[in-house]
């Protein structure tokens, strides 16, 4: 089974298709919720709401397009709602780790100044560096012109470089 | 993309991030199939404001004239919940 079929499937109203999409995607989406809200349990909480949203919405989707750009709109609201008159964000869980085991200091040092980052930073940095998306598609996702997304990846990207500890910006030299 | 562009790229090639688990489709399930008992949850209620207000010492309240509220209570579950709604954007979340 594919996305399509899975998404047709739900439209049917077949809750177990509905299953291959979450199964396939909840991983992506903890991470995606994880990097807005710094917080496990809100994250967790964030994933199964926007899960449940989407397949109240599914029938409104159009298959013809890819699930997860729809449903990471869904997510995003979620986690947005989330944030609304909380207090400060704990700090539980880890953004990033080491791809190898000798730049672990250097992961380190990334992830405590992720965490220092406005949201909106932290979200557009992680979608264009981690997850590898182009200007274009992080545009779709969060909902702004590409002009816009550009002007904020550079000013995150200036944030991140004055939080940055010892290794990291020794990366950066 | 200028130099110092690439030099953020490059210290994000360095990291992934951290594994995460999965396990979420049973909760996800039980909160997809729970719709039906919701409107069921309201059905119920619909008698039991009626019996409330008996008790209270108010006259006879017929179901055509809980019907608004029933509405109104409905009106309130539906629109509560609605995912396509724009947010405000995170630009000036400062910290």
């Amino acid at each position: 089974m594919d996305d399509r079929e899975a998404v047709e499937r739900c439209r049917a109203g077949e809750r177990e298709a509905y299953r291959f999409l979450v199964e396939r995607y909840e991983r992506e989406a903890f991470a995606h919720a994880l990097a807005l809200l710094l917080n496990r349990a809100d994250a967790e909480d964030a994933v199964q709401d926007a899960f449940v949203d989407a397949w109240r919405a599914i029938r409104r989707f159009d298959p013809s397009r890819r699930f997860y750009p729809w449903f990471y709109v869904i997510l995003r609201n979620r986690c947005l709602k989330s944030r609304r008159g909380r207090s400060p964000e704990r700090l539980d869980d880890t953004l990033v780790v080491a791809a190898a085991p000798e730049d672990r200091d250097l992961a380190g040092d990334l992830d405590r100044a992720l965490r220092k980052l406005p949201a909106g930073d932290r979200e557009i940095l992680t979608l264009h560096n981690l997850d590898g998306l182009g200007v274009r598609e992080v545009a779709a996702r969060i909902g702004v012109p590409e002009g816009t997304v550009m002007s904020r990846l550079s000013t995150a990207r200036r944030r991140l470089r004055e939080q940055l500890g010892p290794r990291g910006r020794e990366m950066l030299e | 993309m200028n130099e110092n562009d690439d030099d953020i790229a490059r210290l994000f090639a360095r990291v992934r991030r951290p594994a995460c688990e999965g396990g979420r489709w049973p909760i996800v399930r039980a909160r997809i199939g729970g719709r039906l008992s919701r409107w069921l949850l309201l059905l119920a209620l619909f008698p039991a404001v009626r019996l409330l207000l008996l008790a209270g010492g108010f006259p006879a309240v017929s179901a055509l004239k809980l019907a608004p509220l029933a509405l109104a209570g409905l009106l309130f579950v539906l629109l509560r919940v609605n995912p396509f709604r724009v947010e405000p954007l995170l630009a000036g979340d400062e910290r």
